[in-house]
């Protein structure tokens, strides 16, 4: 049986108007989803910053609660045509009849109870009225569609400011009261590249507090950094990096003296964040040692047919570049001199860059020297350092004997030795000796040879008085050969201190010499243990001079004899009782510069909390000190404590500040401390001291005694 | 018969009351102990306590009480003012559970120039803390400027420390030293206060001929900042070579006055003028005179040095000459000399500053080559290293460092023309200190004539005020005469007000001054005296106990105590309630009578 049209129209008008109240329904569900999302949302869940979390969140629970709504109103739309009269009453209850004779022919197939004109009646009627009916109007959608869309507009705020980046939502959060976040320095790598010549690889370092280099090293800075430019600082001056791209800044520097790297980024409207600083330590690349290892003394020697056999060592802190023997020689006598300069090959052997050795045989007979000609030779190297000067080792002499150039009497030359230290050791010897015999002698006999030996030593004195220009000139007495001219060796102190004469050689030749008169005393008087005893004294001064400084053999030589004519030819009238400009205390920068950061620490100290600037403030006192001796380690170690400070306080850690900045202040106390002098003992009360005196003067004069009944 | 009794009885209370007779007794009281705390912020709560046991036999008085029974001391040192306690006094030691630290004396010189390291010694006594680390810090402001760290190698040790502070200018500088033991719960803390300046000593040298090592030392002291040096080398009889303006001669004691310290170079060359010039500087200036010799001779200054004789060595050898420690140079600045001269005896009251080296191996060894000697109140000082300055050289010696120390030495030691010494320079607000001036004209003039005295005339005032405040003062501090001719004493109380003060003292052209810090938590250090308070205590008839033998002080105080009868007198008839009876006795006998009908 085909359903009579009445009956689709009825049938119709009642389904639309279900429809319409199970999206209604779904619509409210999702409005009380996305609520319910609102609600966790502001209490943090999901998280910020994940926005396809909260979408995600917002959408699940819209649709939750649309099924969770369209469920339960499941119920209220099987009565659908009790809702449909209750908006529409003229229906007069026609609806819901004809809905309910529609239910049952649908259960039975058949409605045994209700005729079917009636039926048919009922329909008709129904379905007309239904043709009039408009189910938007009878359930107006706007309430949940409202709810729904203001729901999902609120959701939609929520989770599109979630999806912001923190920085973003915190640099428009913030727009309205203050500018834009103050530039930082994430990561400092740096790369040190020594110089070709060390042929040493390249360094690289990430975030160092203190970078050490070979001096000419290249220091390459790569600086990642929120800001629009960094720059960085050294002793040197300012320099700006360039941009590498994004947050990526670089530059590079020459290390070439002690110092600091101060990294300051900053923003585009030109404000500079906080500061990075790194202390720079260059080690210098220092000078090769050379030195003559044979014969490694001067020789005198007979004839020119002679074979130095050389011998050189020489190394160096990085390498060496080359290592050669040059000789001048030098012939004529009197004021005719000429010099030929010359070089000696020589037989490298290279225990490496560091370490090189050399040996050669130097036959002299090729060279036409003359009796009385000399060679003065030395070796000399150089390391691979560009523009470094060479250096050169002790130089040596050789010289032939000249006609006449002998020993003077009892001045016992040794041409293969050390000639002035053997003519006195060959007294201690002959001294020995005559110890040695003493038994076999008669007691006139050894006096006799004493005294001869007193004659001899001397003579040798003699020749080193005169070797030092007649200063020590001996008169003749015993008493005045033992002392020395105090105001003449006294004079030559002013030269010594100022540093004119920078030998200890002066000194010890001048001691040996007088050790040398106190033994010509004690052999005089055949005291021959005392005689033994000066005569090693002299001996060792002696060879402490010549070791010392070996200028003194040559530069007070027979050709440089003292005028004796000019002496006493000054204008005697000048000397008149003057007065001499007080001296200025020595200034001493370091000690200022280094209490005044002390001062600064102590200030800073004081307040680590307060003022948004005391971070720059450390750094920039880090810098101070690091300025005020570059080189200084325990001035390093300061500046690193206060640029700890700096970022302790940055973070807004007070205790770790503190605690850095009392460190630097420990550290920077005993540095200074080792340039002042310690203050002078409390002073004791003036009575104290009164009584003090009165006691001595009672236990030094004491008063006699007086009788029972007094004086 | 009733009525007659009562009149009677009323009679007799009005008669009595008339004659108010006495009647004296015999009768023994509670004895009254005073419990005082030595140290009250440490030792109150344990003070508490004593008075708390005490009490249920003892009528107790938490403070110092002259006519107590007896007095209980709380702590571990005699209290201040400790003036005449009620006997007999028993004391109540703390107890030492686990580690202790104390600072027993924080010790650092008043004043000092800026341009110089400061040592602050303190002691700092540790029981219970056998092998942990003692730790000593030196505050300025809070910040620490210097660390020292030790191991406590005792069960009760005594730890002297020296602590260097630096001076970052001139003004007072409030320290604090601060000990603590790990593991332990309190700290120690003592604070002083040091007066740094921007101070110069005037120093001259005077040399009757010229002299080699007088030059080389002048030399040195003109390098150094803390010193104005005037110099004058007498280079023939009438010529010289002045630096500054030196006196032409030793001879005259105004001429000389300005200087803090005289250096003289060849004392075997100065005239018996100039010795006397020099021994008037020494006894009534109070100044410091240096004798520099450069060789052995005789002279008019043995009148100075009082020496017998002379000995010595010459040798070619130099030989390191090392400070005693009687004064502020430390033995690391030692000299070095080959020829040297030392006293054959020391003068009586001289002490060597400088030996030689013991390990000289000659006659030299251990010799007084540097000694001082006390002369009136002022201080000689004689140097017999004849040719140290041949080894001025800084790896031969530390030529410069030891004669700047020494002169330092010297003339910090010189007496001003008005000296200020304040009991406490760090006081809590209201705390008093006292003012002790000394006008050194006055002080060290000589003794007058006893048959004809001299009239003595001074004038001098103190006034209080607030640091950088010159000229304004806040309080005038009043002063009187104390001990002695030229001193002058007085009290001055700290402001309510926490700051910076200053103490001016003037007498006529001069005039001194010393800080004063108030500040509120002033802490000292307090020096453990337990032997002696025990030996104190048991001086005034009791003993000391420690707090863990509480229980037994009531019955040693029973046993200290002697608990004598008090005869006391009392008038019975004084007493106000004899009115009642009386009353009631003539009330009643009224009543009777109109009961009787009689009138």
């Amino acid at each position: 049986m085909t359903a009579p049209p009445e009956s689709a129209a009825v049938r119709a008008i009642l389904a639309r108007a279900a429809r319409r109240l199970a999206w209604m329904s779904a619509a409210e569900g999702a409005a009380i989803g996305l609520g319910l999302a609102l609600a966790l949302a502001a209490a943090g869940w999901p998280a910020p910053g994940a926005a396809w979390r909260s979408v995600f969140a917002g959408l699940s629970l819209a649709a939750a609660g649309a099924g969770a709504r369209v469920l339960t109103s499941s119920g209220r739309r099987r009565h659908v045509a009790h809702l449909v009269e209750r908006r529409a009453p003229q229906c007069r209850n026609l609806l819901v009849t004809a809905s309910e004779l529609l239910a049952r022919s649908a259960a039975s197939h058949s409605t045994p109870h209700v005729a079917e004109h009636v039926r048919t009646i009922v329909l008709r009627q129904a379905a007309r009225l239904a043709g009039g009916l408009d189910p938007a109007a009878l359930f107006p959608a706007r309430n949940a569609l409202t709810a729904l869309g203001a729901a999902a507009m609120l959701w939609a705020l929520v989770v599109s400011r979630a999806a912001l980046p923190r920085a973003v939502r915190a640099t428009r959060s913030s727009q309205p009261a203050s500018p834009a976040p103050a530039a930082s320095i994430t990561i400092v790598d740096v790369t040190i590249a020594p110089p070709a010549y060390a042929a040493a690889p390249a360094q690289s370092l990430r975030d160092p507090a203190r970078v050490e280099a070979l001096v000419g090293s290249r220091v390459r800075l790569t600086v990642r950094a929120t800001a629009a430019a960094v720059s960085i600082e050294t002793v040197r001056g300012r320099q700006v990096l360039a941009a590498a791209g994004p947050n990526a800044f670089t530059g590079e520097l020459l290390a070439d003296a002690d110092g600091y790297i101060a990294i300051a980024p900053a923003t585009s409207d030109g404000r500079v964040g906080t500061r990075r600083l790194i202390g720079l330590t260059v080690a210098a690349d220092a000078a090769p040692r050379v030195r003559l290892t044979a014969p490694g003394r001067d020789l005198l020697l007979p004839d020119a047919r002679h074979t130095i056999e050389l011998g050189v060592e020489a190394d160096d802190d990085i390498g060496l570049a080359s290592l050669r023997l040059r000789y001048t020689k030098v012939s004529g006598a009197g004021e005719r001199f000429t010099f030929a300069e010359g070089q000696v090959p020589l037989e490298i052997a290279r225990a490496g860059a560091r370490r090189w050795t050399a040996r050669a045989r130097w036959r002299l007979d090729g060279l036409g020297l003359e009796p009385g000609d000399m060679v003065v030779y030395r070796a000399v190297a150089t390391d691979a350092r560009p523009g470094s000067a060479p250096s050169e080792s002790d130089a040596f002499i050789a010289e032939l004997l000249a006609p006449g150039g002998g020993a003077a009497a009892g001045f016992a030359l040794d041409p293969e030795g050390e000639r002035y230290a053997v003519s006195q050791q060959m007294v201690i010897l002959k001294t020995e000796r005559l110890a040695a015999r003493r038994g076999a002698l008669t007691a006139a006999a050894f006096t006799a040879e004493a005294q001869e030996l007193a004659a001899e030593q001397r003579k040798v004195r003699a020749e080193f008085v005169f070797m030092m220009g007649g200063e020590l000139a001996d008169d003749g007495s015993e008493a005045g050969s033992t002392d020395l001219d105090e105001v003449a060796e006294a004079e030559g102190e002013s030269d010594l201190a100022a540093g004119r004469s920078a030998n200890q050689g002066q000194v010890a030749l001048r001691r040996g010499i007088r050790a040398m008169s106190r033994a010509a005393a004690a052999l005089t008087r055949a005291d021959l243990a005392l005689a033994l005893t000066h005569e090693r004294a002299a001996l060792a001064q002696l060879e402490r001079a010549f070791s010392h400084a070996r200028i003194i053999l040559r530069a007070l030589a027979q050709r440089e004899r003292l005028d004796p004519s000019r002496r006493l030819t000054g204008v005697m009238t000048d000397i008149a009782r003057g007065a001499r400009a007080s001296a200025e205390p020595e200034l001493a920068p370091r000690v200022t510069a280094l209490r005044a950061a002390l001062s600064a620490i102590a200030e800073l100290a004081g307040s680590p909390r307060s003022g948004a600037d005391a971070p720059e403030r450390a750094l920039a006192l880090a810098e101070r000190v690091l300025r005020v001796d570059p080189s200084d380690e325990a001035l390093h170690e300061v500046a690193e404590l206060l640029a700890t400070a700096a970022g302790a306080m940055g973070r807004g850690r007070a205790d770790d500040a503190r605690s850095s900045l009392d460190r630097a202040a420990t550290r920077l106390a005993t540095a200074l401390r080792a340039g002042l002098p310690q203050t002078s003992r409390p002073a004791l009360p003036p009575e104290l001291n009164r009584l003090s005196g009165a006691l001595n003067d009672a236990l030094r004069h004491p008063r006699p005694a007086r009788g029972r009944g007094g004086a | 018969m009733t009525r007659r009794l009562l009149r009677a009885l009323a009679i007799a209370i009005a008669l009595a009351g008339a004659a108010d007779p006495t009647v004296t007794s015999s009768r023994t009281t509670r004895p009254v102990v005073a419990v005082v705390a030595a140290a009250p912020r440490r030792d109150g709560p344990l003070a508490e306590r004593v008075a708390r046991g005490l009490a249920k036999e003892f009528t107790v008085i938490s403070a110092p009480f002259a006519d107590a029974d007896g007095t209980i001391i709380v702590g571990d040192h005699v209290p201040l003012p400790a003036d005449a306690p009620a006997s007999p006094v028993f004391a109540v030691l703390p107890d030492r559970d686990g580690p202790v630290v104390t600072l027993e004396a924080v010790s650092a010189p008043a004043r000092t120039p800026s341009a110089a390291s400061v040592p602050v010694v303190a002691v700092a006594r540790v029981t219970g803390a056998r092998g942990r680390a003692l730790d000593i810090t030196l505050r300025l402001r809070g910040l620490v400027v210097a660390r020292l760290a030790r191991t406590v190698v005792t069960d009760d040790e005594r730890i002297p420390v020296s602590l260097s502070f630096v001076p970052a200018g001139p003004g007072p500088a409030p320290l604090r030293v601060t000990a603590t033991v790990a593991g332990a719960r309190d700290s120690a803390a003592a604070d002083v206060l040091i007066d740094v300046r921007d101070m110069r000593w005037a120093v001259l040298f005077f040399d009757p001929r010229p002299s080699w090592m007088s030059t080389f030392v002048r030399r040195a002291i003109e390098r150094d900042s803390r010193f104005i040096v005037t110099s004058r080398v007498a280079t023939s009889r009438r010529a010289s070579t002045d630096a500054g303006q030196p006196p032409a001669a030793l001879d005259d004691l105004a001429a000389l006055a300005p200087f803090d310290a005289i250096i003289v170079g060849a004392p075997e060359a100065l005239g018996t003028g100039g010795v006397a010039g020099l021994d008037a500087y020494l006894r009534r200036r109070g100044g410091g005179v240096v004798l520099l010799f450069d060789r052995r001779a005789g002279g008019a200054y043995e009148r100075l040095t009082e020496m017998i004789a002379w000995a010595g060595r010459a040798g070619d050898r130099g030989v390191a000459i090392a400070s005693t420690g009687t004064t502020g140079v430390t033995d690391s600045a030692a000299l070095r000399a080959s020829e040297l001269a030392w006293p054959s005896t020391l003068p009586a009251g001289a002490e060597p500053v400088a030996r030689t080296a013991p390990a000289s191996g000659d006659s030299a060894a251990g010799q007084p080559v540097i000694w001082r000697s006390a002369v009136g109140a002022g201080l000689l000082v004689v140097s017999g290293a004849l040719d140290a300055w041949r080894y001025r050289d800084r790896s031969a010696s530390a030529f410069d460092e030891y004669w700047r120390g020494l002169i330092a030495d010297v003339a910090s030691a010189s007496t001003p023309p008005v000296a200020l010494a304040l009991s406490s320079t760090l006081l809590e607000p209201g705390e008093r200190t006292d003012v002790i001036v000394t006008l050194r004209d006055l002080a060290l003039r000589p003794p007058p004539d006893a048959a004809r005295p001299l009239p003595v005339r001074a004038s001098v005032s103190a006034v209080l005020e607030r640091a950088g405040e010159p000229g304004r003062p806040l309080a005038s501090v009043r002063l009187w005469p104390g001990a002695g001719i030229g001193r002058f004493q007085g009290s001055v109380q700290a402001p309510a007000a926490p700051g910076a003060y200053r103490v001016v003292v003037a007498s006529e052209s001069d005039h001194a001054d010393a800080p004063l810090m108030v500040t509120s938590g002033v802490t000292r250090a307090t020096p453990d005296a337990r032997d002696l308070l025990a030996a104190w205590v048991s001086a005034r008839g009791g003993r000391a106990l420690p707090a863990s033998a509480l229980a037994e002080l009531p019955e040693a105080l029973h046993h200290a105590i002697r608990a004598t009868p008090r005869r006391e007198t009392w008038y019975p008839m004084r007493l106000a309630w004899w009115i009642i009876p009386f009353a009631l006795a003539l009330s009643g006998e009224w009543w009777l009578r109109r009961r009787r009908g009689l009138t």
